[in-house]
């Protein structure tokens, strides 16, 4: 009698756990209609939920959300708070919007900050409100460098606003490069240079590893691989996105470099288990000489004790080398900011994002993280940038710019891709089997 | 027992095998130990065996200082290690003396299954609890965690007060009745007082359980601030500029093991007579 | 037996708590995984899912970084390397403890049982400390006799091996407390039969001891098998599956699938395999106690 009970009772809920979407999501819409502002009046009462990354939030430092934009906000809007929840990291982030969004936290944001490589993904899901009615107005429009801004349209529509960039550089280690017998201000700037640089350091610094690049199985790993790969005049995908584009010759000259440093001992194969954070860390302390591509010039990732004196005096920047025969690139990364689908507040979230997003109130911030100003408006204050020491290189870097395809189905992509790179720098298969198969895999991905 | 006689060279063995055992028992938590209390300057490459120079700096840094994950954490771990324990402990006598008294028609085969099921991963319930919390409305709640530590510890806990029960002798309940005592006073004055080191040790067990857990609270408990110490110390294996911060790291395990191994110390004799119950199979 | 004050129905009720919390919260969540594993469930879609049958079992089966021979190889072998690790230690210890004096026995078993209570992911960390090429112990030590660095938890030919090592340190303590239980049963009066015989203190342990104490025996093994199978916490805070999947683990796949790659109904179907295999043991031991059982009644 029991077992059976027992059994009646777990079909129950799992059928009614499996089956009760509109349970979960039917208070959010009710309770949401019932607080939507018909017009922004004196007597309304609202909160704006904004989930932040959690550098952009940290207390002692320069947020681009307050103190200004906030108060300005609230002040043109009695009654409506601003409510900058708990910051999180880029895999919390992205975990917690896709959470919300199944229902499963209580929880929802109004805005909601995003790497640029989730956008289309988001889209696909239906997490993000169409802003084709709020671009239709917007006067600042026109301040967004035009690289970045049809970047944020996605399937005919606008869905975010772009918030601040980053693009790629090579950094070493001076005082490594000073033991090795190298100009400490001079970085390799070809493949050739890097090679001679690197069998200079592996002979004269015992201990250290010349050349670190990321290569364990997660995003970091293909982000600081883009650029060499574009330098070769290869692509991630063709140009409708429907197939990859990083098996053809050019991508296979990129990716037999990583297995050329790892073959010739430059770099060690325990970088198949790091990512770009081990690997900035390494170059901070002395451990590795050169890093392939890091965000900015790593002033941005400063360790303790580090200020930017010492930052300068330890740490080269310059864009990544050259093949023979290829052209500069480096990648652009960055956050947008996007208003939730769900949300009730939409009218006063766009509002705040266009104060937050204002070019000028970035310009502080952008300059204390070492970023990358997305307005024209915020590039004409060079002044303000001079505190980075290495901001002509990256202006530099940003004119060579590429961005990766925002395509719904990014993360699997990417999977299929550092899986391969991993074949390769391991061993397993040839630069050229491994790129083949990653290739076909990706094309099976992106079929309709 | 003493009256196995052995040779010269069975003790000269015997030696050295319970030596070597204990260097591997004792050298891995003094290394963690000696890393913990010297100046995180010192912990680089070369390392010294022996350390050169002492400071409390890491103990303090990690409870108080500015990268510290504060008494929170321990707190916490504390909070539902002790919730969990109490729950355990009430659901396993109730548990174990149903098991041990009644004449269930069931009741070996219930045994059995119970024990079963605590060989399952426990890994593999964490996803499902989470939906299920989810979809209760009770995510992130320490009601759900504490609930879930119970759970794991509760089928050894009822296994091993059936133990327990067992060994009370049923003529005193009976006595008891025949002097007129009904069956709470019979409880209360005769079984539980006999019971009772039985019954502490479930409860340390399970307070250890919940005190160590760390793959539970990682999916269930989202909130920094509600978070056990084994969830927090993660913080040190992903610092920028560090890779791995050793001498907080090591100091953060450190005042981890205080709370379990003064636990431990106080009431090792009573689990090793337990542990010797399970060696009984068939009592 | 006692009478209960509800009659027939006085144990079930006295067992209702404890069933109900095991139940919401132990098997439940078992039966859950099973469902989901037919289901193509993410972490941005729990509820309203849509059925895929067998599809997750496929992928997983299929899947080729890392290939699922490995994983079934690796996890193969940290069982076994950690189980017959445990086995031979603890027994041998507790046979060792054994001749000497309760005092002394006491005091060593309190030592030797110190990382049976440690967290796990704390004995993860520490082991990780000692693996560490820069300022671990088993570099240092080997230093002192002038072998260079070894890359202990990131080459990729030694870091299971490392990893059985610190998961048998972690587990010994258990098998010693259940074998020395069992030991201290052992009717004296056979150990003496044998020793005015005699006989060495290795013959009798072979040709007495251990057979006595087999049930017990069995049970520490299955134990320490199982455990084993399931290590998570530990292996997740020493290599995380690395490097390139080579301590990939059925636990540390299942939560790689289901939490960083945020695919529930292929992490479940793993699960599903894992628990499968657990299950199993679990039903060959009690087997195996009945059977023991019944020789002694």
């Amino acid at each position: 009698m029991n077992k059976r009970l027992l059994a009646l009772l777990s079909v129950m809920v799992i059928v009614g756990g499996a089956c009760s979407p509109a349970a979960t999501q039917a208070p959010a819409a009710t309770g949401g209609a019932a607080s939507q502002p018909a017009a922004t009046t004196a007597q309304e009462s609202a909160t704006i939920t904004v989930w932040a990354r959690n550098y952009t939030v940290e207390e002692g430092r320069i947020q681009p959300w307050a103190p200004d934009p906030k108060s300005a906000f609230e002040a043109a809007h009695p009654g409506v708070t601003v409510n900058l929840a708990e910051g999180v990291g880029s895999t919390d982030q992205f975990n917690r919007i896709e959470l919300s969004r199944a229902g499963a936290v209580e929880d929802k944001p109004d805005i909601f900050q995003l790497d640029n490589i989730w956008l289309g993904q988001f889209v696909d899901e239906g997490i993000t409100a169409n802003l084709d009615s709020y671009y239709a107005n917007w006067a600042d429009k026109s301040d967004i460098v035009p690289a970045y801004a049809n970047s944020t349209i996605v399937k005919g529509s606008q869905n975010a606003v772009w918030f601040y960039s980053d693009i790629r550089l090579m950094v070493w280690n001076k005082d490594v490069f000073k033991a090795a017998g190298l100009d400490p201000e001079k970085g390799p700037a070809t493949w050739d240079e890097l090679f001679a640089d690197a069998a200079a350091i592996k002979a004269k610094v015992p201990g250290v590893s010349p050349v670190e690049f990321p290569a364990s199985s997660e995003e970091s790993t293909v982000d600081r691989f883009y650029s060499y790969l574009y330098m070769t005049g290869s692509n991630i995908l063709n140009a409708d996105n429907t197939k990859a584009a990083f098996n053809d010759a050019g991508g296979q000259k990129a990716l037999q470099l990583y297995v050329d440093l790892v073959k010739q001992g430059y770099t060690p194969k325990a970088v198949l288990g790091e990512t770009a954070d081990d690997n900035i860390a390494h170059v901070f302390s002395g451990k590795a000489g050169i890093m392939l591509a890091t965000v900015g010039d790593g002033l941005g990732s400063l360790p303790d004790g580090f200020d930017v004196t010492k930052f300068q005096s330890t740490i080269g920047a310059a864009l990544p080398p050259l093949c023979t025969g290829c052209q500069p690139a480096s990648t652009a990364g960055g956050w947008m900011l996007a208003i939730n689908a769900d949300s009730p507040n939409k009218d006063l979230a766009w509002d705040y994002i266009t104060r937050v997003t204002d070019g000028k109130n970035m310009v502080p911030f952008e300059v204390d993280r070492t970023r990358i100003p997305v307005r024209t408006s915020g590039l004409a204050e060079a002044d303000a940038f001079k505190a980075d020491p290495y901001f002509a290189q990256e202006a530099e870097a940003a004119k060579v710019a590429h961005f990766p395809p925002f395509i719904a189905k990014y993360t699997d992509m990417i999977e299929i891709l550092w899986t391969g790179m991993q074949k390769a720098i391991n061993g397993d298969l040839s630069t050229k089997d491994a790129l083949d198969e990653a290739a076909t895999k990706v094309d099976t991905l992106l079929a309709p | 027992m003493d009256l196995v006689r052995l040779s010269g060279l069975q003790r000269l063995v015997r030696a050295a095998a319970v030596g070597l055992a204990l260097a591997f028992a004792v050298l891995p938590l003094l290394w963690v130990v000696s890393i913990a209390i010297r100046p995180g300057t010192t912990a680089v490459y070369p390392i010294s065996i022996l350390p050169t120079s002492l400071t409390l700096d890491n103990i303090t840094g990690v409870l108080f200082g500015s990268n510290g994950i504060g008494l929170v954490p321990y707190r916490n771990a504390a909070f539902y290690g002790l919730s969990s324990a109490v729950i355990t402990a009430v659901a396993s006598t109730l548990g174990g003396y149903a098991l041990a008294r009644y004449n269930m028609r069931s009741g070996e085969a219930l045994l059995i299954v119970i024990l079963a099921l605590s060989f399952l991963p426990s890994a593999s319930r964490i996803v499902p609890l989470f939906i299920l919390t989810s979809a209760a409305g009770m995510y992130g709640t320490a009601q759900a965690v504490i609930l879930a530590y119970a759970a794991g510890s509760i089928p050894l806990g009822i296994w091993l007060m059936a133990g327990t029960f067992r060994q009370i002798p049923i003529r005193l309940e009976q006595a008891a009745r025949i002097d007129g005592a009904g069956t709470a006073l019979t409880m209360r004055r005769v079984v539980l007082p006999l019971a009772i080191p039985g019954i502490l040790v479930v409860a340390t067990l399970a307070f250890i359980d919940g005190w160590n857990s760390f793959s539970l609270p990682l999916i269930l408990i989202p909130k920094a601030a509600a978070q056990p110490y084994t969830v927090a110390l993660q913080r040190y294996i992903q610092e920028i500029g560090y890779g791995i911060n050793w001498p907080l790291l090591s100091a953060g395990s450190l005042v981890a093991l205080v709370p379990v191994l003064s636990v431990f110390a106080v009431l090792q004799r009573r689990l090793v007579r337990v542990g010797g119950l399970g060696g009984a199979i068939r009592g | 037996m006692v009478r209960g004050a509800f009659g027939r129905a006085t144990p079930w009720l006295l067992l209702a708590l404890p069933l109900l919390v095991m139940f919401l919260f132990l098997f439940l969540p078992y039966l859950l995984t099973f469902f989901y594993s037919t289901t193509g469930a993410t972490i941005g879609r729990l509820f309203n899912v849509p059925q895929v049958g067998l599809k997750n079992f496929q992928t997983v089966l299929s899947e080729d970084a890392p290939s699922f021979i490995s994983v079934i190889a690796i996890t193969a072998i940290f069982t076994m390397g950690t189980l017959l690790g445990s086995l031979a230690l603890g027994t041998g210890l507790a046979l060792a403890l054994h001749t000497v004096s309760a005092g002394v026995r006491s005091a060593l078993l309190a030592v030797y049982l110190i990382p049976w209570v440690i967290s796990a992911v704390i004995i993860g960390y520490t082991w990780r400390l000692i693996y560490d090429p820069a300022i671990g112990l088993a570099n240092s030590v080997l230093g002192m006799v002038g072998i260079g660095p070894v890359d202990w938890l990131t080459e990729q030919g030694i870091a299971l091996s490392a990893l059985v090592v610190a998961n048998v340190w972690a587990g010994y303590g258990i098998v010693l407390l259940v074998v020395s239980g069992a030991l201290a049963n052992v009717p004296p009066n056979i150990i003496l039969a044998g020793q005015v015989d005699g006989a060495s203190y290795a013959r009798i342990v072979r040709r007495v001891i251990l057979p006595a104490i087999r049930p017990t025996f069995l049970l520490a093994a299955l134990v320490a098998l199982v455990s084993g199978l399931n290590t998570f916490d530990l292996i997740y805070a020493m290599t995380r599956g690395g490097p390139l999947y080579h301590t990939e683990t059925m636990a540390l796949e299942m939560y790689r699938l289901t939490a960083t790659k945020g695919n529930i109904g292929q992490g479940a179907a793993v699960t599903v395999i894992l628990f499968t295999i657990s299950l199993a043991l679990a039903v060959g031991y009690v087997l195996i106690w009945r059977r023991e059982n019944r020789k002694w009644t």
